[in-house]
Order: C-alpha cells, then structure tokens, then sequence
C-alpha cells in the first residue's frame, strides 16, 4: 500500500475503532445500577 | 384491558438492537462505493466530521425525542409540538414504505445463499440475476406477472420477521438481535479476512484509502458525506425514537449513543476494507484497474460480488455463503427494526394489544409486498420506490423534525437537552444546539432541495413516468395523506 493510504487507513480506524473503545470503557464505568443514584446525586447537588 | 409498555431488559439490550437497526445493508453495500467516488481516503476526513457534527447529534435528539415522551414516533412528536403528530405518522408510513421493498432485497439475499452452493449464477451473473432469477420485465409500465420462485422466499422472510415482533421486544427484537448481532460479527470477520488474503487485495485497500484532496474541495462530497452518515444511523424515520422511548427512566442517553454511532461507523470501515479487498482481487484476476470494476448497492452485491465469488476455484462456496449470509443477517435485523415503527404507533394510538398490531400491520403489508415484489416488477419497484422514499420521504421527515424544534420551538430543544443532561453523564451543550439549529438543518435542507429540483426536471433514470409518478411520488403522497388522516383520529 502507498504511504498515504496506509496513514488514512489508521487514522480511520484509530478514530472509528478507538471511539468504540473509548465509548465502551466510559459506559462500562458508569453501570446502569448507578444511572439511578446518578440522578439522586445531581439533585443533591442542585439543591 | 390494555397492555403494559414493555422495556428493553437492559441498556445493553437496547444497544445491540439499535446497533442491529443501524448497520444494514447500506453499511455493506453503500458506504465503500459512497467513500471511492467521493475522494476515497480523503472522504474519510468528512465523513468523520459529519458523525460528529451531524450523526450523533442527530442521535441524541431522536433519543430524548423517544424516551422522554415514552411513545412510538406519532406519540412523541405530538408531545413535542403542536401539529407534531402529523410528523410522527408521516415517519411511520415512510417505514411501512421501507419495510415493502426492504422484503424483497432481503429475499433476494436469501436465495443468494442457496445459489452461492455451486455458483448457480454461472458465466454471466448479470443475466442470471435480471433474467433467469428476477426475470425482471422489458415492458416500460407496469407488469404484475408473477415469479414463482420469488414468492415462497419473500413469505418466508416475512413469516420470520412476524415471528420475531410477535415475540415482543425483549422475546423478539431483542433476543433475535442478541443472536443476529454477534452472528453478523463472526460472519463479517472471517468474510474480511478471507478477503485480505486474496491476491490483488493491496491494490484494493490503495484504492479505498488512497486520498484525493482536491475532492475536498467540492460540496458535493461534504453534501455525500452527510447524506451517508444521516441515511446509516437510522436516524430521522422513527427507529431511533421508538427503540429508545422502551428504555427505563434513567437511562445513560448519550453514553449507550456513542457506543451506537461508532459501532456504526467502525462497521463501515471494516465493510470497506473487505469489499475493496475483494475488488483489488477482481481487478487482479481480469488485469483490470480497481476503478473499472467498482459498483455499489444491487450491482455490487448481485453483479460483481457473484463474479468474484465464481473465480475463487476451491473456496468460492465458504466465500458466498459468508458474503451472502452477513447481507441477510445485517438486513433482518435492521427489517425488524423498521416494522416496529408502525406497530408501536398503533398500539400507543389504537391501545392494540401487540398481537393485534402485529398481525394486522405486519400481516397488511406482508400482503402488499408479496403481491407487488414476487413480480417482474420487483427490481422495477425496489429502486424507484427505494429513490423517492430515501431522498424526499426520510430526508424530508428529519429536516420537519429538526427544524421544527431547532428553529420554531427552541424551548422544546431545551427541554430536550435538559432531559438528557438529567439522566446523561455525557452532556450536551450549545454546541448541540447549533449542529441542529444551523450545520444539519441547512445541509438536510440544501440535499432536499436538489432532490426535488432534479426529479421534477429530470424524473429519475430512464423509467416510464407512469411508474415514477405511481410508485415513486404515489409513495410520498401516500405517507402525506396518511398521515394527515391518521393525525385528525381520536386516539382509544
């Protein structure tokens, strides 16, 4: 493959591919059981 | 007595089905041909750009449209804005418009399975396709003659797509997404990396990712990038909207969004890379260049992908069954999506019991599509209909949607945003507002324009007017009438 084929081809999957990563682990940290306690935390702190 | 509203048994239920609706046959067969012509390796930087500023914005909005309203896309609309009813339906009946044609392309790669046993398309796969498999009619009207080798598949196809939504939404669309989902993932991958093997598969990926800036500079490739991204996400015609009022109260919005778009897109690149392979290989075994052998859509899948399947000698079988089988998996996923759009509309307007709006919506259109695509019509009807109901139906549908909140009731956007902000731990901002306010309601608006203006100058390919101005602009008045009609009836 050329060069700059080869550098469009990782930036589209870094891109793409780490997105999904990145979207999956920042879910994964935040597991629906505290999605409830979430909302009782941010009405706390809105009063 | 009515009853209760299901939900999805998890957020990671609803996410493999939304992902299932979104990666269809278009992320398959449309985004590598889309991304070759419109500057290969440099349409990526656009394209990129438009997830971001345009798809998942998007996203997000037919999310909180759905959850916050808890109701199919009639419901949700009507609780938005005043008139937002007539929206909703009009969305609706684009996705019982879908939901015919979609039938019989799923039909077709159905029996591409069967036929890849042996390459029954033999020496010339055109033919076969147009003439000995569709036995597509030469008259220019209409012809309702029928193929009888093209009904008992499309029965079939919609015997399972019934089974699946009178299953419900955690027996039937989410279970079958649950198996179709990392059924599609193992086929693909094994399809791609079956492709990167074949001789000529470096010449391929050249092509494909091979960047042409000056393409960068022309607006039709933004306007291409945009349009693809909108049309893969499944977002503007319901879907969206109705998956996601099934979610429980407090569910993460934006985080289980994101995983949805980027799986999307990252789907999309894994099909590019795969078909281009492919494609390298074709051009290296006719000593062809990769541009005079690359198609897209129904050429692509029927057409070329038979080709090269024929000239792979000893693995061609496993090579077919794997290609055809991921358009089929990909495809009834995304079916079931569609069909549920309707359904839940009826049994939030009518209080149907899921059975009910099952057997009569679903059986109802079952009846029109058997009838109209087990023809000599059938390819006829899926690319007319296909065309209209793409470009003016969805298209049109989504730019009401957004700029009737973005541009006429921006307390309904903020309230919007505040629902999501509530229940969300990635927040949106102004920058939210103004992707939908100016970058995706112009650029909806621009696409709309040029749409109409070409088809009422140009009509559409060379068929007869009788057919477009029937099946084609029949279909966006159809959606019109209806969902007027259907807006004016009280609900029960």
């Amino acid at each position: 493959m050329n060069t700059s084929a080869i550098v469009m081809m990782i930036i589209s999957m870094l891109f793409l591919w780490g997105g999904l990563a990145l979207s999956i682990l920042h879910l994964s940290k935040n597991p629906e059981e505290l999605d409830e306690v979430l909302e009782e935390v941010k009405d706390q702190h809105t009063l | 007595m009515t009853e209760s509203r299901e939900n999805w048994t998890s957020r990671s239920g609803f996410i493999i089905a939304a992902v299932g609706s979104a990666v269809g046959l278009g992320n398959i067969w449309r985004f590598p041909y889309v991304a070759y012509e419109n500057g290969g390796g440099a349409f990526l930087i656009p394209y990129l750009l438009a997830l971001i500023t345009a798809g998942l914005p998007l996203l997000f909005l037919d999310y909180a449209t759905g959850h916050r309203s808890t109701g199919s896309s009639s419901k949700a609309y009507r609780a938005l804005f005043k008139g937002g009813e007539t929206l909703g339906w009009w969305q609706v009946c684009v996705c019982i418009i879908i939901g015919l044609y979609y039938a019989s392309v799923l039909t077709w790669a159905a029996s591409y399975i069967y036929f890849s046993i042996g390459q029954a398309w033999g020496s010339d796969p055109e033919s076969f396709f147009f003439n000995t498999y569709l036995q597509t009619s030469k008259a220019t009207g209409f012809d309702l003659q029928f193929v009888s080798h093209l009904f008992w598949p499309i029965v079939g196809i919609w015997a399972l797509t019934l089974v699946i939504l009178y299953g419900g939404v955690k027996k039937g669309v989410e279970l079958s997404n649950k198996i179709f989902m990392p059924l599609l993932f193992v086929l693909f991958t094994v399809l791609v990396i079956q492709s990167l093997r074949l001789p000529g598969a470096v010449q391929g990926l050249n092509a494909f990712f091979t960047p042409n800036w000056s393409a960068m500079m022309d607006y039709k490739v933004w306007l291409a990038a945009y349009g693809h991204t909108f049309f893969s996400l499944s977002v503007g015609f319901g879907i969206m909207v109705t998956y996601s009022s099934y979610l429980k109260p407090k569910t993460n919005l934006t985080g289980s969004g994101l995983i949805v778009g980027f799986a999307n897109a990252s789907t999309e690149i894994l099909a590019g890379i795969g078909i281009f392979a492919a494609l390298g290989f074709m051009a290296h075994a006719a000593g062809k260049e990769v541009q005079d052998v690359v198609s897209g859509g129904i050429g692509l899948a029927f057409i070329a992908f038979p080709k090269i399947i024929s000239s792979l000698g000893a693995g061609a079988d496993l090579f077919g069954l794997l290609f055809f089988s991921s358009l089929f998996v990909a495809g009834i996923s995304s079916m079931v999506s569609i069909l549920e759009v309707p359904i839940a509309a009826m049994q939030d307007k009518l209080k149907w019991s899921r059975k009910k709006a099952v057997t009569i919506i679903g059986g109802g259109s079952a009846l029109v599509s058997v009838i109209l695509f087990s023809s000599v019509n059938a390819i006829k009807l899926v690319d007319i209909v296909d065309h209209f109901i793409n470009n003016i139906g969805i298209i049109g549908g989504a730019l009401l949607s957004i700029i009737s909140v973005a541009w006429f009731k921006r307390a309904a956007l903020r309230e919007l945003r505040d629902h999501v902000n509530r229940i969300s731990t990635i927040q949106l901002g102004k920058g939210w507002d103004f992707t939908l306010t100016v970058i995706t309601s112009l650029i909806l608006l621009t696409t709309l324009s040029m749409t109409i203006f070409s088809l009422v100058k140009n009509g559409y390919e060379s068929y007869s007017m009788s057919l477009q101005g029937i099946f084609g602009w029949g279909s966006v008045m159809f959606c019109a009438v209806v969902a007027i009609v259907l807006s004016k009836m009280k609900d029960r």
